[in-house]
């Protein structure tokens, strides 16, 4: 080596050539949508007309779709139309609920970490580190059998589990925002540092924060949807989209379609948090940068 | 050097901190092996003796630092189970994970890095909508549900391969590559998309560099520039993601290994959650963890092979 060579590490980011608009699109309102959709439907399952989804034997077990069923009925003969939508109050509680604990103690521990750096800062990072190397399912598993398997405790667990990925996220948006210019022209004006914080800064880290965690819900349906898959999230007979997959399992060969409902409930929710998350992030033009 | 010392002196931390928390944490359980040995019927005096027999009669945070005591003697103890020593069945078990996660790593990089080059090669047109849509997708499909898919499809309908069990290598090398394919396949397919998504976006940029410009005037074949100039410089988020995903695997391949009762360490692990089996649990966590830093390390050090620059700023510094 002739020459020290002194370079920047990484390759200069260029922008793709493709041309960015600046507008949602209708599959992000289909997205939307969607969503919308199986909220109404889990809040109104009560209300619905719709069958008992834990009454045993009124029904003929493997009934096909029908007019009666529109989905059909599974092993004991329950209507699996109202099991679905009943199975989606757990997995839109447990996600949305620990998110938005996630995002209250998460955010609030990523802006004072990214604003004022230092000693919160390092407690942070480390903090991160050990959970980020600690295995998740395992840290699941030992914590919901501990806690006991009730919608309260898994949305807890979950909710703890997604601080910290949450609050480096926050700190790195934070960062972007805490030497810019109207930062320094408030507190030039005088303005206190919590005022900067709620005031300057939040605002402009909310939207990008906000399209985050419609991924991060997505994430945590999936994480439920695992536990209760091994049968250690809510109890039965309460149904939930993973454990309704879980016994659609044992009749794969007979009847394929107790199994299908739900994971096609559970994939569609997910892929629309997804996709809907990932449009408002180019959206926002979230930048990812700096972690 | 003082870079390695750092992250190696991270590693000790982690490993101590991630053992200790699991150890106290899977002690606060309700449960212990005992009942798990003895059955629910069992006299008191039974359970009594057993228990100090075992030496569970001490708190959990002597037994911890004993433990580690040993542990750093190479003695990870025994299960309280089947009395067998932690780090025999860690031996069986973990050259099963190992093989699981390199077939699905081989599955994944064969479908990515092939995707992802001619993707970026004429972005936006039909063959990149289509593996972009379609990695998309597969992102949002959790791997229970793929698991069971794939086992409808070629276990169920089409008696391809087996739904579930596993055969030793050395036993039956087809039959052991064919119970590992469907395990393989769901690993491999989640992987997949990820690393054609990061590949492609890095690769669009590499193209618009000056020397890919040089290099297309000096009118070399297309494949060339994309095999010998651009693959290269690209691969940087490739192998970072790489390795956070290995990493994950290595333990994170749980639900899969439990699905299709692959004798891995994440079925060892389920299993003695179940049971109880601290030692086990905690051994094999402090292992999957240990495994996820030292990739990260290794990733770590993957970069100076990519690029020279990297390494002569590391020196520099």
């Amino acid at each position: 080596m002739t020459e020290a060579v002194v370079a920047t590490v990484a390759p200069a980011a260029v922008a793709e050539p493709v041309f960015v608009e600046r507008r949602l699109g209708v599959a992000f309102w289909v997205s939307i949508g969607w969503v919308a959709l199986v909220v109404v439907a889990a809040v109104l399952a009560g209300v619905l007309p719709l069958q008992d989804p834990l009454a045993i034997g009124d029904n003929a077990p493997r009934l096909g779709p029908s007019a009666a069923h529109l989905l059909g009925t599974d092993e004991l003969g329950r209507d699996l139309l109202a099991r679905v939508i009943f199975g989606s109050r757990t997995s839109l509680t447990v996600g949305f609920a620990s998110i938005a604990f996630g995002l209250a103690v998460g955010g609030a521990m990523g802006l004072v970490a990214g604003y004022y750096g230092g000693r919160m800062d390092a407690a942070l990072n480390g903090l991160s580190t050990v959970l980020l190397a600690f295995p998740a399912l395992i840290f699941l598993l030992t914590v919901v059998t501990f806690l006991g398997q009730n919608l309260f405790d898994v949305t807890m667990t979950l909710g703890v589990l997604s601080v910290a990925p949450i609050a480096r996220i926050i700190r790195a948006n934070t960062l972007v925002y805490a030497n810019r210019e109207f930062v320094l022209a408030a507190r030039a004006l005088g303005a206190r540092n919590r005022r900067i914080l709620v005031r300057e800064i939040l605002p402009n880290v909310l939207p990008s924060a906000l399209a985050f965690s419609l991924v991060a819900v997505a994430v945590v349906i999936v994480a439920e949807g695992a536990l209760s898959f091994l049968g250690l999230s809510v109890r039965p007979p309460t149904p939930t989209w993973g454990g309704m997959i879980a016994e659609g399992g044992q009749v794969l060969a007979q009847d394929p379609l107790v199994a299908l409902w739900p994971s096609v409930a559970m994939f569609a929710t997910v892929l629309a948090l997804n996709f809907a998350g990932d449009r408002l992030q180019v959206y926002f033009q979230v930048r990812e940068g700096g972690l | 050097m003082r870079f390695l010392a750092a992250r190696l002196a991270q590693l000790v931390v982690v490993l101590v901190a991630v053992s200790a928390v699991s150890f106290l944490l899977l002690n606060q359980l309700p449960g212990n092996p005992v009942i798990t040995l003895l059955g629910p019927a069992a006299t008191p005096e039974a359970v009594h003796q057993l228990t100090i027999q075992l030496g569970l009669d001490r708190p959990a945070w002597l037994r911890y630092f004993i433990w580690l005591g040993n542990a750093l003697q190479g003695n990870l103890g025994s299960s309280y189970v089947n009395h067998q020593p932690v780090l025999t069945s860690i031996g069986q078990r973990l050259p099963v994970t190992l093989e699981l996660l390199v077939l699905s790593q081989l599955i994944a990089l064969a479908l990515a890095i092939p995707l992802g080059i001619l993707s970026a090669l004429r972005p936006s047109r039909m063959l990149d909508r289509l593996a972009s849509g379609t990695s998309f997708g597969l992102l949002s499909v959790p791997g229970f549900i793929l698991a069971e898919l794939l086992v409808y499809l070629f276990a169920v309908r089409f008696n391809l391969f087996p739904a579930t069990g596993y055969v030793h290598l050395t036993e039956d090398p087809f039959e052991n590559l064919r119970s590992l394919t469907l395990p393989a396949v769901t690993l491999g397919l989640g992987s997949m998309a990820v690393y054609m998504r990061v590949l492609r976006t890095d690769m669009i940029a590499t193209l618009q560099q000056d020397f890919i410009t040089m290099a297309r005037s000096k009118g070399l074949p297309t494949w060339w520039i994309l095999l010998r100039h651009a693959l290269r410089p690209s691969t940087f988020t490739l192998v970072t993601v790489g390795g956070l995903n290995v990493g994950t695997l290595i333990g994170g391949a749980f639900i899969i290994e439990y699905i299709f009762q692959v004798p891995g360490l994440g079925l060892l692990t389920i299993n003695s959650i179940y049971a109880r089996d601290y030692l086990v649990v905690t051994s094999t966590t402090v292992l999957v963890a240990a495994g996820f830093v030292l990739v990260n390390l290794l990733v770590d050090i993957i970069y100076t092979f990519l690029d020279p620059r990297v390494r002569s700023a590391r020196f520099a510094s």
